[in-house]
């Protein structure tokens, strides 16, 4: 496939009214949910996901992924105007957009908010695409020995850099494959631990499994706590939209941001939060004034904002280059895909390009949907926190819930979902990877059955099997990650030894100064 | 992070890869052989569980580490800071669900969602009719409108079914 080609078949595919509609419907979706506390994009996906298997494949992905762009402008708007991150992703936005608030300068935050984080979503799309086309050529090198490497280092690196504790992080992923393989043998066809339960004698059914994971184990956790996003008060009446001289200072963090977002949402288990945190930390270093950033630093607010957006378009590189997905939304947007029938790896773009079109068309569609209505949207946004939380939690569950039983209408997916959901609320609680679970639920029979069929094509040799040029790098790549992984704990656990022993020091001096007096 | 339920968890997650183990050896090989088999990837998955159960089990008794780090501490996702939480409420609430899934058949989604909606909301503190009736009843015609018109979806009727029939408003 050539460069052009997936750019001239996303803005092709811009002439379908019913891709307006989707995007229109999915980025104020977006928006709204964005808007919201604790409603990222892998929630927003899973109450809209029963949605997405009545449209056409094209249609559904474009409208997933507008949701994306929704949700990454969405956030910022309470984190400027009343200090609220809608996510992880945005406290930074809250540091310096709702310190800019406070000083009466609201609307110079959201415009550079505004301009960022569509400007970062608008040039991440070519940039994506540069990234996307050659991986998807490499495909064709890849075998079922590659398919498994490629899957070990997917684990590995959602592992290694998204989990707090890497040993959990890999019981997580040994739950969720475990899990997945539950059913017939791909090999010798055989039952395998399905306890003589007919319901799941040709497996679990991975989708309600992952949205118990991801999205129901999320809200059962937000139910702990009952207060109201009420509580903290914002306006952005007056908010003018900034003049280019107070812009200006913004844009070079902007393109920082938008290259570094790009690149480090493709890699599995970075998504938004890392990308944001080593964007503001550039632009931190590359300012003339670095002693603004976290009071109110226009830079600081382009830098993160922009690398938000971008990491949408950097996570869909692995998930529809290698058909890895690389964070728990682009599960479930393989997950809605798989309903589809379609099968995710390497080829499955490669095979119906019409996908990476869709993709294309609704980060496109978004973004100038989001330019011509984004800034009169987010006074209108403000709204969405002043919605009652608790209702907004029962809502989301019951929809879960009734959306999960659309898929194969069983009853007994919706028990799967609720226990799934509960198991994943304890990963959440005590630091275990509910994403690498729910990579393991969704791609564990593919990994075991690369395996099985890949030693099979090599005369049952493990090093025949391992020698492969592109499988032997691979692995290696992923057995370096994981030390690296574990290399970065070391030294952040020394660092907090330290930090320890120097508070005790000053805690131990200060008392004998207080005793001498 | 509570240290004792770390604690339990980790145990319990040590237990279930025992027994997968042990459920794994019962697998029939079937007919075609490969150096993998079936059995293979629950062995390893339920070492991997059992292995790193105990690890974590005996980082929280104090056993074969030095100290406890403070990262450990900092694990998982961490509730509002001066909010009061509480873990009774999280978990009837997944019974609540529970529950509903297996009211659903016999009980009918018109009947069963509101009910599980109202019980949700009063347990998550809301009172009076508008909160407790009005949102539950009023959001389950507009889903049940939505999935069974717009989406197709045939969703349970339970002791409805029979009146649904007759003013031909389903055709089961």
């Amino acid at each position: 496939m050539e460069l052009l080609s997936p750019l001239l078949g996303g803005i092709g595919l811009l002439g379908d009214p019913l891709v307006w509609v989707a995007v229109l419907a999915g980025t104020v979706f977006g928006v709204i949910a964005g808007a919201m506390p604790g409603i990222g994009t892998t929630l927003a996906y899973g109450l809209v996901l029963p949605f997405t298997f009545v449209m056409p494949p094209v249609i559904g992905v474009a409208f997933l992924l507008s949701i994306s762009v929704g949700v990454g402008y969405g956030n910022s708007i309470p984190a400027i105007l009343m200090g609220i991150p809608g996510n992880p992703a945005a406290i930074l936005t809250v540091i310096d957009g709702h310190a800019l608030h406070k000083r009466g300068e609201g609307g110079v935050a959201l415009g550079i908010s505004f301009l960022a984080a569509l400007g970062g979503q608008l040039v991440s799309i070519p940039l994506f695409v540069v990234l996307v086309v050659p991986l998807m050529a490499l495909a064709y090198h890849f075998s079922f020995p590659e398919i498994f490497g490629l899957y070990c280092f997917g684990f590995l690196a959602l592992i290694s850099l998204a989990a707090d504790n890497l040993v959990k992080g890999l019981m997580s992923a040994a739950l969720g494959i475990a899990i997945g393989l539950v059913g017939l043998d791909p090999i010798n066809m055989v039952t395998r631990l399905d306890f003589g339960w007919r319901e799941i004698r040709s497996g679990i059914d991975d989708v309600a499994l992952v949205i118990g994971l991801l999205a129901l184990s999320e809200l059962f956790r937000s139910a702990r706590q009952v207060f109201s996003w009420q509580d903290h008060s914002g306006e952005a009446r007056g908010a003018s939209f900034p003049a280019f001289a107070r812009i200006r200072p913004a844009i070079p963090a902007m393109g920082t941001g938008t290259i570094v977002g790009t690149l480090v949402g493709a890699i599995p288990g970075a998504g938004a939060t890392p990308a944001a945190m080593i964007s503001y930390q550039m632009a931190r270093m590359l300012s003339k004034r670095p002693e603004t950033f976290g009071k109110g630093s226009v830079e600081g607010i382009g830098a993160n904002e922009a690398a938000q957006n971008a990491s949408n378009s950097g996570e869909l590189i692995p998930t529809l280059g290698l058909g890895i997905p690389v964070s728990g939304s682009m599960v479930l947007l393989l997950a809605a895909l798989t309903v589809q029938g379609f099968v995710p790896g390497p080829l499955m773009v490669t095979n119906a390009p019409d996908l990476l079109f869709a993709a294309i068309a609704g980060l496109l569609a978004a973004t100038i949907f989001l330019l011509a209505t984004g800034w009169f949207m987010a006074r209108l946004m403000l709204k969405a926190v002043s919605l009652d939380r608790q209702v907004v939690i029962v809502v989301a569950i019951t929809l879960t819930l009734i959306g999960v039983y659309a898929i194969n209408t069983k009853v007994f997916d919706v028990m799967v979902a609720v226990a799934a959901g509960g198991v994943g609320y304890f990963m959440l609680r005590y630091g275990y990877s509910a994403p690498a679970a729910a990579l393991g639920v969704f791609v564990g029979k593919e990994f075991e059955r690369s395996l099985r069929i890949g030693l099979n094509m090599n005369d049952n040799s493990f090093v025949e099997f391992a020698t492969r040029p592109i499988t032997a790098g691979i692995l290696l790549v992923a057995l370096g990650v994981l030390i690296w992984g574990a290399w970065r704990r070391v030294l952040m656990q020394r660092r907090l030894a330290a930090a320890r022993a120097r508070d005790g020091a000053r805690e131990t001096r200060s008392h004998q100064q207080e005793t001498q007096e | 992070m509570e240290r004792r339920v770390d604690l339990i968890v980790a145990l319990a997650m040590a237990l279930v890869g025992l027994g997968m183990i042990w459920a794994a050896s019962g697998i029939k090989s079937g007919m075609m052989r490969d150096p993998i088999g079936p059995r293979a990837a629950f062995y390893i998955c339920g070492g991997m569980l059992a292995a790193g159960g105990l690890w974590v089990a005996a980082g929280n008794l104090g056993i074969g580490r030095k100290t406890r780090a403070e990262s450990d501490a900092n694990e998982g996702v961490a509730d509002e800071a001066g909010i009061p939480a509480s873990a009774p409420r999280a978990f009837a609430l997944m019974a609540g669900a529970a529950a509903f899934s297996v009211a659903l058949k016999p009980a009918g989604f018109l009947i069963a969602t509101p009910l599980f909606m109202a019980f949700a909301l009063v347990l998550l503190g809301k009172r009076g009719l508008a909160g407790v009736v009005v949102v539950p009843v009023a959001f389950t015609i507009v889903t049940y409108l939505v999935f069974s018109s717009a989406l197709g979806v045939r969703l349970p009727l339970g002791p409805l079914t029979d009146m649904f029939r007759a003013l031909g408003w389903v055709a089961l």
